[in-house]
């Protein structure tokens, strides 16, 4: 179970300041009463950051002038709304959208896939506040609770798609919140599943704990890949084993980190180490991982070409 | 250039395997040379010589993901394996040129004729064997404790 701060509680003076300051425009609240299955209105969109207004109303043709919006509801209600993040990832949950940046969902899923999903973002996240999820998408089982971060358009979810997203086409048979993490029973798409871990990862809901902890071998594997070396070392607290320059003059660092996994009713901790290295042409950093022991940055790089630290010498690098 | 070669996640590692491997079975004598030299040094697995490959481009490692190439390229290499170790050998007078569309986007002449390389692609260690052997360690010492010795 995941502990978020409650957002709800957060003021509405205060939350006035953040949004001048960050430059959001007020929402303008509007009833679900409004809406009825299968037909568009201008009831449905909620954009905090005042993105997509314009090309909702081109695209969806949509009739302001008949229409005369609604009065600001003060006392705001958690209504069913459909999020995208800066990371691209497409949610669905019932939340107050007046908790920008940061919005907390409760019965959250996540869409991981919509059949035509390449050809347009932004869309495509209307579609999904329209008419939510086909039978060719992929939504996961809802969560309890998530905290979604980087938040960059919010929509209000018609009652046609709650009842799609409902429906979570995918959810039983692919992923699902288990004590915790995300159980998968089906290993078909690895790539859907590394990109579902990757989005869970950016959006700070998938930690490596949750990774470690996967008891199917292949799919640990997966989801510490897609979690990525880089991002754990570079937010653990890390040690710095050792550290020299390599033979095109570039530093590396041999990096250590502890991870520590509640298990039952003890915690256990881990150590992990990985070497960070510049490729020397592209300069891009790397972080292998190397195995426990590993005394030197020249040791670390050696034993990943299966080789001693005295028979690792390059003569030319690119 | 005779010693090693790194392009991004592949190593080029010079090695003194002459003779048979390094040449192309060019003649009946040379093959029975090889059986004979196989039998007595290293038993009858030698016996199967190695499929010797001549190219003119040979790929050493592929991205799966970015689907660039470090390609070797030369009028003639030889490609082979033995037990899953690939080796490659640039013929002739000129070196050889690496590429990699990111790495050495301009073909770079840096393998050595005649000389034979063993070719390695980097690899990492899984970090999850670190938990899988901490969670072995503890099975085993809960497995400890649910022994007691018999009362005497």
């Amino acid at each position: 179970m995941w502990h978020f701060p409650n957002l709800s509680k957060i003021g509405e003076a205060r939350r006035q300041v953040l949004n001048k300051l960050l430059g959001i425009k007020e929402v303008e609240e509007v009833s679900m009463a409004n809406w009825k299955e299968g037909e568009v209105t201008d009831g449905g969109h909620y954009s905090p950051y005042g993105k997509g207004e314009g090309e909702w109303k081109d695209i969806m043709q949509w009739d302001h002038a008949q229409k005369k919006p609604e009065p600001e509801v003060q006392q705001r209600k958690s209504i069913p709304l459909v999020v995208q993040t800066a990371s691209g990832g497409a949610f669905f949950g019932v939340g107050d959208p007046a908790d920008a940046p940061t919005i907390r969902l409760e019965q959250c899923q996540m869409c991981v896939r919509v059949r035509w999903r390449a050809t347009d973002q932004s869309l495509m996240m209307k579609w999904l506040a329209l008419n939510g999820p086909d039978a060719d998408s992929q939504v996961t089982s809802p969560v309890p609770v998530m905290l979604l971060q980087d938040i960059t358009l919010v929509l209000e979810a018609a009652p046609k798609a709650v009842k799609a997203w409902q429906k979570a086409p995918w959810a039983k048979t692919e992923l699902e919140p288990r004590d915790g993490r995300w159980v998968s029973g089906v290993e078909r798409d690895p790539a859907q599943y590394k990109r579902f871990i990757e989005a869970a990862a950016n959006v700070g809901i998938f930690t490596i704990q949750m990774a470690l902890s996967i008891k199917d071998a292949g799919m640990r594997q997966l989801a510490i890949e897609a979690f990525g070396l880089a991002r754990l070392f570079s937010q653990k607290d890390v040690k710095i084993i050792h550290q020299d320059i390599d033979g095109v003059g570039n530093a590396r660092q041999l990096l250590s980190a502890f991870i520590v996994m509640k298990q039952g009713s003890r915690a256990v901790g881990v150590q992990i180490q990985a070497v960070r290295v510049i490729c020397p042409t592209t300069g891009h950093e790397y972080y292998l991982g190397v195995k426990n022991g590993v005394r030197t940055c020249q040791e670390a790089v050696a034993s990943t070409f299966g080789l001693k630290p005295n028979e690792y010498k390059p003569v030319r690098e690119s | 250039m005779q010693g090693q070669i790194r392009q991004g996640d592949v190593l080029l590692i010079p090695v003194n395997i002459e003779g048979s491997y390094a040449s192309p079975p060019s003649s009946l004598a040379a093959r029975l040379n090889r059986m004979v030299r196989g039998v007595l040094f290293d038993g009858f697995s030698r016996l199967k010589a190695p499929t010797q490959q001549r190219r003119q481009e040979v790929v050493l490692a592929y991205g799966e993901i970015t689907g660039h190439a470090h390609r070797l390229t030369a009028p003639e290499i030889l490609e082979w394996s033995v037990s899953g170790q690939r080796y490659v050998r640039v013929i002739g007078d000129e070196p050889g040129a690496l590429s990699h569309e990111d790495h050495d986007p301009e073909p770079a002449l840096v393998v050595a004729p005649n000389v034979t390389y063993q070719v390695v692609q980097q690899q990492e260690w899984d970090i999850s064997t670190e938990w899988d052997q901490q969670q072995r360690k503890l099975a085993a010492e809960e497995e400890k404790r649910r022994w007691r010795q018999v009362s005497d």
